[in-house]
C-alpha cells in the first residue's frame, strides 16, 4: 500500500520525482556509457520521457524508479549501438601517466570497460545494491524479481567482472 | 547441484556485502571486484547540478497545464469527498480517516517546508533534563536541519540531514561527524530522523488505530495512535499523537514501547511548540545550511553499503593504550563495581576501534568505523538527550542491548552492557574521560 501511495505521488509531482532520482540515473548511465557528460545528456532525455509517460503509468506493484531504470537502460543500449557505427576516435587521456599511476589508470579503465560490458539486468542489480546502497529487498522491488534472484544477479555480475579483468591480464583489485 | 551451490554462494555474498559475514576465498575475491567496480561508478551529482538539469528538463507551461488540470479536478473531487465524509459521519464529528487525511494535509504539500520548535521531555524512567529543538524539515527533498539546546539556551548539537549526507556538529567539543547516510551512524536513522518526519511517514503509510476527541491545553483536540515499528523481539513502537482539532497540526507526540506481555512504557514526550508549513522559497536562505566553523575536527564515517569486516584483534598493554592518539576514553581504574580488564584493539577494513572491558560493561572508543556490535536497529527517539552540557544518544543495538554514546574529539565513545539500566548508563557516561598518557 505504501508503495502505491508513493507511486501515485511521484506520478503527479515531476519536480519531486526528478530531484529524488536524477543523480542515481546519471550515475547509472555514466557507468554504462563510460562518460559523465553523455550520461547527463541522456538522463535529461529519460526525464523528458518521464514527463510524457509517467502520469499515464498503471500501478503494477513496482515503483516509478523501476520504469526510469528501464528507460535509461534502453536509451543507453541505443547509444552504445549508435556508437559502434560512428568512426573510432582514439582514446584521449588527460595527461601522460607513468609507473604505478599508469598501472592504476589502466586498471580503472579496465574496470570501467568490464562494468559497461555487463548485461543490463546484472548492471542494474550491481548499481542499485553497491553504488546506490539499496538493501536487496529494495533492489528486488525495483527489478520486479525475488531477493534471491537479485542476489544471484550480483553473484554472476561479480564473476563476469572477474573474467573480464582476467582477460585483460588484471588480477582482482586490492 | 551447481545451481544449488550458486544460490548458497549468492546468499553468502549478499551477507558479506551487507556486512553480516566475513568473506573468505572466492567470496572475498568477488567482494573485492564488486567493490572496485562500484567505487568507479560512485560520484556525487550536486544538488545545484540537479536543479540546473531540472530547470532545463522542466517542460513548458502548456504541458504543465495539461497535467495540472486533471490534478486540480482530482483535488477538487478529493476535497468534496472529504467534506462529504465529514457531513455523513453519523456522530457529526470527523471520521478517523478524515482526521488522518487532514492531519497529513496540515503538514504541507511537496512544495512546502515545515518550521518546527519541539520540547523533548524524557519518559518517567529517564533521569535527564528536557531540551529544545528548533529546525526545518523538507519532506519532499528528504532534508532537515536542527539545533538542539539545553534549557539555558546552550547549543549542544546541530544536525543537517541531506539526501546523500548527514552532518552532526557538537559546538561544545568542536567536533563533527559526517556520514554518507544515516545507516552509517551507529544509532542508525534514529538519530537523524525527526519525530515529525516519522509522524508524516506513518500518516502516509499506515492507518491510525484510534481517534478520540480530547481536550488538550484547554482546547479541543484529537488523539490517535500510529504504529511505527515492530521489532523481532516482540517490542512494538507507536506514536500517540495529539492534534489540534482546528488546525490538525500535532501538539504532542508520545513515543510508546509495548513489550511482550502488554507492558507499555513511554520512552519520550515531544511537545510541538510550533509547527508551520511555508513555501520552500519563503524559507530563510540558511534554513538548510550548516557551516562548520574553522578548525572543526571532522570524522568521516564509512560509506553505506560498504561492509565493515573485522581483520583481526590484539590485546593492548596499558602503556600501548596510553600511547594512542587521539587519547583513549575510559571510566577510570574501576567502573560499575568491576576493575578495568582487557583493552582490545579491533582492526576493521575501514579503521580501528578499542574496547575496554569492566566486567559485563564494555566501553567502545572508535573513529571512522562503527564496530558492528554497536549498530542500532530501531526508531526509538530516546536518542539525543542532554546530560550536563553534552548531547548523549541512547539506542538499542541490533543485538537488542541498550547502548549510550557521546562524541569525543575526533570520534565517538559508547557504553554497552546487558544488565545496565538507562540511569546507570547516564551515571557512568558522566565519568568518561581521556586516559592519562603517563
Amino acid at each position: 500500500m505504501q508503495g502505491e501511495a508513493r507511486f501515485r505521488r511521484e506520478q503527479h509531482d515531476f519536480d519531486a520525482l526528478f530531484r529524488a532520482h536524477h543523480a542515481e540515473i546519471v550515475r547509472y548511465l555514466a557507468a554504462r556509457l563510460g562518460s559523465r557528460e553523455e550520461a547527463a545528456d541522456i538522463a535529461a532525455d529519460v526525464f523528458v520521457e518521464a514527463w510524457r509517460r509517467v502520469p499515464g503509468l498503471r500501478w503494477r506493484g513496482r515503483p516509478v524508479l523501476a520504469w526510469l531504470y528501464r528507460v535509461a537502460a534502453n536509451m543507453a543500449a541505443d547509444r552504445m549501438t549508435a556508437r559502434r557505427r560512428e568512426p573510432v576516435a582514439g582514446n584521449v587521456h588527460d595527461a601522460a601517466a607513468s609507473g604505478d599511476e599508469a598501472a592504476s589508470v589502466i586498471e580503472r579503465e579496465a574496470i570501467r570497460r568490464a562494468l559497461a560490458s555487463l548485461p543490463p539486468d546484472h548492471a542494474i542489480a550491481v548499481h542499485l545494491r553497491l553504488v546506490e546502497g539499496y538493501p536487496f529487498a529494495d533492489v528486488a522491488r525495483v527489478m520486479g524479481r525475488s531477493v534471491g534472484a537479485c542476489q544471484m544477479l550480483v553473484l554472476r555480475a561479480g564473476r563476469e567482472l572477474q573474467t573480464a579483468l582476467e582477460r585483460e591480464g588484471i588480477d582482482a583489485p586490492l | 547441484m551447481r545451481r544449488c551451490d550458486d544460490r548458497l554462494l549468492a546468499r553468502s555474498l549478499a551477507d558479506a556485502l551487507d556486512g553480516r559475514a566475513q568473506p573468505t576465498g572466492e567470496l572475498e575475491a568477488l567482494v573485492r571486484v564488486l567493490e572496485a567496480a562500484a567505487a568507479e561508478a560512485r560520484f556525487d551529482v550536486s544538488q545545484a547540478e540537479t536543479e540546473r538539469a531540472l530547470a532545463t528538463a522542466r517542460p513548458g507551461p502548456v504541458r504543465r497545464l495539461r497535467l495540472l488540470l486533471p490534478v486540480a479536478v482530482a483535488t477538487g473531487v478529493a476535497v468534496a469527498l472529504a467534506a462529504g465524509l465529514l457531513l455523513l459521519s453519523p456522530s457529526g464529528s470527523p471520521t478517523l480517516v478524515n482526521v488522518q487525511a487532514r492531519a497529513l494535509a496540515a503538514l504541507g504539500g511537496p512544495g512546502s517546508v515545515l518550521e518546527v520548535t519541539e520540547r523533548i521531555v524524557p519518559g518517567p524512567a529517564g533521569g535527564f533534563t528536557p531540551s529544545t529543538r528548533t529546525g526545518w524539515i523538507d519532506a519532499a527533498r528528504g532534508e532537515a536541519r536542527f539545533t538542539q539546546r539545553t534549557t539555558d539556551g546552550t547549543v549542544v548539537d546541530e544536525t543537517l540531514v541531506e539526501r546523500s549526507r548527514i552532518t552532526r556538529y557538537a559546538p561544545v567539543t568542536g567536533t563533527a561527524v559526517i556520514a554518507g547516510s544515516c545507516a552509517a551512524l551507529a544509532t542508525g536513522c534514529a538519530s537523524a530522523v525527526d519525530p515529525l518526519t516519522v509522524y508524516r511517514r506513518a500518516l502516509e503509510r499506515v492507518a491510525a488505530t484510534a481517534a478520540t476527541p480530547v481536550t488538550f491545553a484547554g482546547a479541543p483536540a484529537y488523539r490517535f495512535s500510529l504504529p511505527v515499528q515492530a521489532l523481532r523481539d516482540g517490542v512494538r513502537i507507536a506514536q500517540v499523537v495529539t492534534v489540534d482539532a482546528r488546525t490538525l497540526l500535532p501538539e504532542r507526540i508520545e513515543w510508546r514501547e509495548r513489550r511482550q506481555g502488554g507492558h507499555v512504557q513511554t520512552a519520550a514526550v515531544i511537545d510541538i511548540r510550533d509547527a508551520g508549513a511555508v513555501a520552500r522559497d519563503q524559507a530563510p536562505d540558511d534554513a538548510f545550511l550548516l557551516a562548520l566553523p574553522p578548525k572543526t575536527v571532522v570524522a568521516q564515517l564509512a560509506a553505506p553499503g560498504r561492509p565493515v569486516r573485522l581483520l583481526g584483534t590484539r590485546r593492548l598493554t596499558p602503556s600501548e593504550a596510553r600511547a594512542l592518539s587521539p587519547p583513549l576514553y575510559w571510566l577510570g581504574p574501576r567502573a560499575a563495581g568491576h576493575p578495568l580488564g582487557a583493552i582490545t584493539l579491533y582492526r576493521y577494513n575501514a579503521g580501528v576501534a578499542v574496547q575496554l572491558r569492566y566486567g559485563p560493561l564494555l566501553v567502545w572508543d572508535y573513529g571512522p568505523v562503527v564496530p558492528p556490535p554497536l549498530l542500532g536497529n530501531r526508531l526509538v527517539p530516546v536518542k539525543q538527550i542532554v546530560i550536563g552540557s553534552r548531547s548523549v544518544r541512547v539506542y538499542s543495538t541490533v543485538g537488542g542491548q541498550l547502548a549510550v554514546e557521546r562524541d569525543r574529539p575526533g570520534g565517538t565513545v559508547a557504553l554497552i552492557g546487558p544488565i545496565f539500566t538507562k540511569p546507570a548508563y547516564f551515571e557512568a557516561i558522566g565519568h568518561l574521560r581521556p586516559l592519562p598518557d603517563r
